[in-house]
């Protein structure tokens, strides 16, 4: 993990100076997901196969492929690390949303919520924070109302059930 | 009972009215490894060390190895309920234990929660369990005393208020008896308790529970228990949640004693802690900072300056020894923390002589100039006495139908300080008594007196005292001091009881 930040630093430097980000975002994000077959880390992994086969396999998988992705792709392989990459990739999304000034936010709702809803929340929260809101919603009924809000490693819990549970936790230790 | 239940239902209803509905931002983190009682959290990335983590269903934590990506945590409770992939919140709370007199004859664990059914701790009052202990400007020199009620510690190792005097020996020597006879002594001495029990049997803490009620010594006393049974982390904490209990007495400008019982057990705590959160091992296995966690621990035992209330602090950490090993790398560690140690020995013990102290191996750097003038007085000779009796006993070993007149009485003067050392459990001797019975052995009035009486003589003479002459004993415990006046008279009662006595 912490080596999945260096990478992704150094990942992110080397697009700075190409001054294209997106391109290496779809990149590691293509890998990322190729990588959630298991089978493909074994191939990877694997001493009896090539670099330059292996090499040929990453192509197959990604579509236009550029030359810094490859010897990135090389220098993971020789590391043994190409398993990191989801982690990179996630890292690098961290990395590159600072400097755009993003702010991932995960809504998580007890009912769906309506455009003028999202509008009002988007709104008040890249006020709070400064930053542009890229909203992902998910529906969770257990929460009863309210909403979840996560950002990062940080939480704003204003749902029902976590009032709740905070109640029930404050009437018994009084 | 229906007005009990109004009580709740109104109780309730404040707590949900004073329920806000403010929402603030936690910082979470998720299990990524659980199990031995550690957990690694990824996440939580503004934790602070040794902050309180919430896990699900309201178990806690605490926060020891903050890394890059995850922390760290001790499980305080059961850990059977959190699996991976469960989020952790953070309080934003140090850890803490409720603090106060509402804690007096209470047993409670080492986050203050009651152990003994006897209903919530009242406190208002909490302290952070790990503090830094008060700093020179704000000392004094010890000056004191701490009556164990123990013949054989106060007159050869005195203990001051502020002192940390180790208790060191085998396995069933009589260690904890020793910090039980001193709570037991401490009652309207207007000194408050606190025995912290770690990683004991459940029965042996009931045990000792039920020894302080019988003689009344609960309401001056706090029990802090982490049983064998609970978590290493509890049991790591325990001595910790004790100083700070005591503190509050000390900060209040009353005096403490706290009995840590035992270390042994606190470093094989930690030792297991240490090691499941990959700590690098060291000596023995433990951590390299085995030390500092002794020492900070006894540093917080203190004796305030004027300025700061005058309150104080007496620690009496115990120390269990393998086979009489004082050399082994926790008792050095501990030996060389403290103001001094009492040394007990299984031999000593085994054959009779209880409280099994040796006197050639027990010291107190400090206590001395806290000790009683009375007591100075009467008791001064006795270690030397008993040193000198000990080289001459192992050469009288051989028979002592050669030896000179004076030597035979020094023999037989060692023999019966000894013999008037000895002491029942629980049945601590105020100061008065003990410079009654240490003058008459020190100032050979027990020399004619057959070996087998002594006991007998001791009882009877205190009784003869205390009936006939109790001005003597009074005015030793108004003026801590044997004048001459009191002296005749004492020197008078003994060649009066003597006539009497029949061997």
């Amino acid at each position: 993990m912490a080596s999945a930040k260096r990478y992704a630093q150094a990942v992110f430097e080397t697009a700075q100076t190409a001054g294209d980000y997106d391109s290496w975002t779809v990149h590691l994000s293509e890998m990322s997901d190729a990588l959630q077959h298991k089978d493909l880390i074994t191939i990877m992994n694997a001493p009896t196969i090539t670099e330059d086969e292996k090499i040929e396999v990453i192509k197959l998988l990604v579509s236009n492929f550029p030359g810094d992705f490859e010897t990135f792709c090389r220098l993971l392989i020789l590391q043994g690390s190409v398993s990191d990459i989801p982690d990179i990739s996630k890292q690098y999304q961290i990395l590159v949303d600072s400097i755009k000034g993003i702010s991932r936010v995960a809504v998580t709702s007890a009912v769906k919520l309506n455009k003028n809803e999202k509008t009002k929340l988007t709104k008040q929260l890249s006020d709070q924070l400064g930053k542009k809101i890229e909203l992902s919603e998910s529906v969770d009924e257990s929460l009863i109302g309210g909403v979840v809000i996560r950002i990062g490693d940080k939480v704003l819990d204003g749902s029902i059930k976590g009032r709740l549970d905070s109640m029930r936790s404050s009437l018994l230790n009084g | 009972m229906a007005n009990k239940g109004q009580d709740i239902v109104s109780v309730i209803k404040k707590q949900m009215e004073s329920f806000g509905t403010r929402v603030t931002m936690v910082d979470t983190g998720v299990v990524v490894e659980i199990g031995d009682g550690v957990a690694r959290v990824h996440g939580l990335s503004s934790c602070r060390s040794m902050e309180l983590l919430e896990f699900p269903n309201s178990v806690f934590g605490i926060a020891l190895n903050l890394e890059e990506d995850s922390v760290g945590a001790v499980i305080l409770g059961d850990e059977r309920s959190i699996q991976e992939g469960d989020e952790v919140k953070t309080t934003g709370r140090i850890v803490e234990v409720p603090v106060g007199k509402e804690l007096l004859g209470r047993v409670v664990d080492p986050l203050g929660r009651p152990l003994d059914g006897k209903g919530p701790i009242k406190s208002e009052t909490f302290r952070p369990v790990e503090r830094v202990a008060p700093d020179v400007s704000k000392r004094s020199s010890v000056d004191t005393p701490i009556q164990t009620g123990i013949k054989a510690i106060d007159a050869m190792t005195p203990i001051g208020r502020g002192q940390r005097q180790l208790i060191i020996g085998d396995r069933s020597t009589g260690k904890s008896q020793i910090g039980i006879d001193a709570i037991i002594n401490q009652k309207g001495q207007n000194v408050q308790c606190v025995y912290v029990a770690i990683g004991q049997k459940a029965s042996k803490v009931s045990q000792v529970v039920g020894t302080l009620e019988r003689f009344g010594a609960m309401e001056h006393t706090v029990v802090v228990a982490a049983n064998a049974a609970d978590s290493a982390a509890l049991q790591w904490l325990a001595p910790y949640a004790g100083c700070a209990i005591a503190e509050q007495f000390m900060e209040g400008g009353g005096d403490a004693l706290v009995i840590y019982d035992d270390l042994s057990k606190h470093s094989w705590a930690y030792r297991q802690v240490s090691l499941l959160l990959r700590r690098p091992a060291g000596r023995e296995a433990y951590p390299g900072d085995v030390f500092y966690l002794h020492s900070r621990l006894l540093e917080r035992a203190a004796k305030l300056d004027a300025e700061s209330g005058g309150g104080s602090i007496t620690a009496l950490p115990i120390i269990e020894t393998q086979a009489g090993d004082v050399s082994a790398y926790i008792p050095t560690n501990v030996i060389s923390i403290t103001d001094g140690q009492i040394y007990l020995e299984a031999d000593l013990f085994n054959a009779g002589t209880r409280p099994a102290v040796n006197a050639g191996l027990s010291v107190s750097r400090v206590g001395g100039a806290a000790q009683r003038r009375a007591i100075r007085r009467v008791a001064g000779r006795i270690r030397l006495d008993l040193s000198q009796y000990r080289e001459l006993a192992a050469f009288a070993q051989f028979g002592t139908s050669d030896l000179d007149q004076a030597t035979l009485t020094q023999l037989e003067r060692g023999q019966r300080t000894i013999e008037i050392l000895k002491q029942g459990i629980n049945e601590p001797i105020s100061m008065e008594h003990q410079a009654l019975i240490l003058y008459a052995v020190t100032n050979g009035f027990l020399d004619s007196v057959p070996l087998d009486a002594v006991g007998r003589w001791e009882s009877e003479f205190q009784r003869f005292m205390q009936a006939n002459y109790p001005e003597v004993a009074n005015g030793i415990r108004e003026s801590n001091d044997l004048d001459e006046t009191q002296e005749e008279t004492l020197k008078k009662g003994i060649e009066e009881f003597k006539t009497s006595f029949i061997a």
